[in-house]
């Protein structure tokens, strides 16, 4: 090292009197909006949203009718619920594939306990309940105990749940009146601002507020930030990080069951053959809605704006009478866009 | 439909090209009266023109991935473009119960005709309890028997199958269910159906 470097070093240090002065040193305009982005994961999906809807409403003015944001709330509240149990995962770095096949394998499980056993909709929501929790348990006890890695064991699952599906259904719908009411109740309908609102809208803003309230009040909710940033540093301060994740795949299973009570409301009965992309898309969510696929950071609410992203998305292309096709290519776009631009923000220091 | 002007909705199976996802839709097309153009090309067809009883307007094409949510999905923002569609072609059954499901919450399913391909047992029950209107039925048993007898015909004797008259396929047959039989029209019931259909 030569004297020059020294003497600058040095004067860099006595810049910064405190920590407070280093964290808000100026980076540049470039840097400090770098900054910006990684402070407010959930800032990047707003604005895309934002731009989203604009473009789309100022090409069609049906965009922009209320019943229309209803009907986009309603297609995206499947993957958008699911999308929440997927954005605990992927905050401690795993990945969970399995998601779509055990919502379906749950809502299996409900039917089955109404049609064999002749349980009432309460009983057979807590046995939905109950399969989405030990569900998510084998994956974590897989990831935790055996020490797979989540690919690998929800690759697995994957292919487990669904074909236990459709072993057990024989690949037949059941229609929803032939099921006790509470199982499809999420998609019967209030009025609000003279507009339809399915209830399974409220049903996932509730569950985004209260997951949301869980990760930012609770220490539990630091733990899965702590995990997901740095296993080894986590168990130095003391956590247990083989808990923390087995219960965040447990939690992950039961938040699973109500998008299945969502998904039942939405087609109206329960089929082994349906939302073939859901795995994918709620990864998709997330990661549109900046959290990152290498754990520790993002919020559950930019996963809310990834979800309504491709919801906008489709349902305004469509609109425009655009061929479905440019709807899938702009999916992909937005998803290597997103996470070129996490690998970017991951490299400011905060 | 008598005459009225017919505003369809397409609801296809995914953006694959894939021979069930055309041959359906443009033999959909094809029986309306529509010319479609390259029979082997979707998306071909004039948006607007005749039909063989009157006007027609294609007023979304739309994929539903042969599912109820994504039938269901496809059909809503079918809706939300065009409210006065009354007639729904549908890749399949289960993408047909989800856009019946979505006609239903806009209060409309009473006002479209549904139709769509496969004619399961599952199938023909939704067509007796109204959700579809009518469905062509397919034999995969006799496809399949045939296919195998075909196979066994030529290692014994070196004949080789030969095509269906005009065609360059073997026509396993296919029959138009429906319940509300229109003249003209060769279809048979929903009771008669669900004595020869498939699955259970």
């Amino acid at each position: 090292m030569n004297s020059t470097d020294a003497t600058a070093k040095a004067a860099t240090a006595q810049t910064y009197r405190t920590a407070k002065d280093f964290a808000h040193r100026d980076l540049g305009a470039l840097g400090n909006l770098r900054r910006f982005l990684y402070q407010n994961p959930a800032i990047s999906p707003a604005i895309v949203l934002l731009l989203a809807g604009l473009v789309f409403g100022l090409t069609n003015e049906r965009f922009f009718r209320l019943s229309n944001f209803s009907l986009i709330f309603q297609q995206v509240s499947i993957v958008g619920t699911l999308a929440i149990a997927q954005t605990l995962i992927i905050l401690t770095a795993g990945i969970d594939l399995s998601i779509g096949a055990v919502m379906i394998f749950s809502t299996v499980a409900m039917a089955k306990a109404h049609l064999i056993l002749g349980w009432s909709g309460p009983a057979c929501l807590a046995v939905g309940l109950l399969t989405g929790i030990v569900a998510g348990g084998l994956n974590g006890l897989l990831i935790t105990k055996i020490k797979l890695p989540p690919f690998i064991v929800t690759l697995g699952t994957l292919s487990i749940f669904y074909a236990l599906s459709i072993l057990t259904t024989d690949g037949l719908t059941t229609r929803g009146t032939a099921l006790p009411p509470a199982l499809t109740w999420t998609g019967s309908y209030f009025r609000l601002f003279d507009v339809n609102m399915s209830y399974g809208i409220p049903l996932m803003l509730g569950l985004y507020a209260l997951v949301a309230y869980m990760l930012k009040n609770t220490a539990f909710g630091y733990h899965i930030y702590a995990v997901g940033n740095d296993v080894e540093a986590s168990r130095l301060v003391g956590l247990r990080p083989e808990r923390v994740l087995l219960a965040v795949y447990m939690m992950a299973g039961a938040i699973t069951v109500f998008a299945a009570w969502i998904f039942m409301g939405r087609i109206n009965g329960v089929s082994p053959n349906g939302a073939v992309d859901a795995n994918l898309d709620s990864i998709t969510a997330v990661v549109i809605g900046g959290t990152s696929l290498f754990g520790g950071r993002g919020l559950v609410w930019g996963t809310l704006l990834g979800a309504l992203i491709v919801g906008v998305f489709r349902n305004g292309l469509s609109l425009a009478g655009l061929d479905v096709l440019y709807q899938t290519l702009a999916v992909g776009i937005l998803i290597i866009v997103a996470v070129a631009l996490d690998q970017w923000i991951r490299k400011a220091s905060a | 439909m008598k005459g009225e002007k017919a505003v369809i909705a397409m609801i296809n199976y995914t953006i694959d090209v894939n021979d069930a996802n055309i041959n359906r839709n443009q033999g959909f097309l094809d029986g309306m009266g529509i010319d479609t153009l390259d029979a082997g090309k979707l998306y071909d067809e004039p948006l607007t023109g005749r039909y063989s009883a009157g006007d027609y307007e294609i007023a979304c094409s739309e994929i539903g991935h042969g599912t109820p949510d994504g039938g269901r999905t496809a059909m809503e923002n079918c809706l939300s473009k065009n409210p006065d569609i009354n007639l729904v072609y549908a890749i399949n059954e289960p993408s047909a119960s989800g856009a019946y499901e979505a006609l239903r919450a806009a209060g409309k399913e009473k006002d479209v005709v549904l139709v769509t391909v496969d004619g399961s047992c599952e199938g023909v029950r939704l067509i007796k309890e109204g959700v579809i209107g009518a469905d062509s039925q397919q034999y995969p048993y006799r496809m399949a028997s045939l296919g195998v007898e075909a196979i066994k015909k030529l290692i014994e004797t070196g004949e080789k199958p030969q095509t269906s008259e005009g065609r360059d396929f073997f026509n396993t047959g296919v029959e138009l269910i429906t319940d509300k039989p229109v003249d003209g029209v060769k279809s048979i019931t929903s009771d008669d159906a669900a004595k020869i259909c498939w699955g259970n």
